[in-house]
């Protein structure tokens, strides 16, 4: 697969006048805005969607680790016991 | 050392920060501020004086579970789908590495989750690399048996942590 691909859009007269203000206003191209804000739309989307594609099997683990929950590994512990020596309270 | 950890804000300076992993740090440099401007995930930076240690985020996430039978769904405390908190990234500055700084701030967004005003029964995290979920199994997470890089906690388990 080539490392890039091209996409073409129609979009409003309107959308891409915004787009272009929305750009300038902070400095950036507007492909670069657009790949950013799509990269980001896509993520989300990716993350959101994982989620909601649990197996059966995935369900049911998470369904019982939530019902008996372990007690705490000792890493766990661990990292508690920094957390209060280190880090300030507000 | 001693470290505070507070939300991100504008005179915070990201452009130093360098975990080490591009695309955690590339989020940070370009990203972090919009998806905080539009509330989709919440940043979290640990900070020595002013410079950046580390930094996590937080987002909201709903778990279903509706392939369940209904008599294991109805013993969860909410169905058919589960509120948590989804850790999205966590990275550490190169020059704070081998500090234990990982861990801290993964007691920190336990911490904040289970003390949320919005009830939720998990930290879900997405771990980029197999290293990475390594981490979190030490610390007690559990990988989804289809997704091995999604690995969540009940915050039951860090709630017995006195």
């Amino acid at each position: 697969m080539p490392s890039t691909a091209r996409l073409e859009a129609r979009i409003s007269s309107r959308l891409h006048a915004m787009l272009k203000t929305a750009a300038v206003s902070q400095g950036r191209t507007m492909t670069d805005f657009v790949t950013s804000a799509l990269q980001q739309a896509v993520q989300q989307a990716m993350i959101e969607d994982e989620l909601h594609r649990l197996s059966l099997a995935d369900q049911q683990c998470f369904a019982r680790a939530l019902l008996t929950p372990a007690a705490p590994t000792v890493a766990l512990k661990r990292a508690f016991a920094r957390h209060k020596k280190q880090i300030a309270k507000k | 050392m001693v470290f505070h950890i507070v939300a991100l804000q504008n005179t915070h300076d990201r452009k130093g920060f360098r975990s080490g992993e591009k695309l955690l740090d590339h989020y940070f440099h370009q990203q972090v501020t919009q998806d905080s401007r539009r509330k989709v995930t919440a940043c979290f930076v640990l900070l020595q004086d002013q410079k950046i240690a580390g930094y996590y985020t937080l987002a909201s996430a709903s778990v279903p579970l509706t392939d369940l039978p209904m008599e294991m769904q109805k013993k969860l405390p909410r169905y058919p789908s589960v509120p948590a908190v989804r850790m999205g990234r966590l990275a550490v500055d190169q020059d704070f590495q081998g500090q234990g700084l990982g861990g801290i701030l993964l007691a920190d967004a336990l911490m904040r989750a289970s003390h949320s005003d919005i009830a939720s029964y998990a930290l879900i995290v997405d771990a980029k690399n197999k290293t990475a979920a390594a981490f979190y199994q030490h610390h007690g997470f559990i990988a989804l048996p289809q997704f091995p890089l999604i690995l969540f906690l009940p915050l039951a388990t860090a709630k017995k942590i006195k």
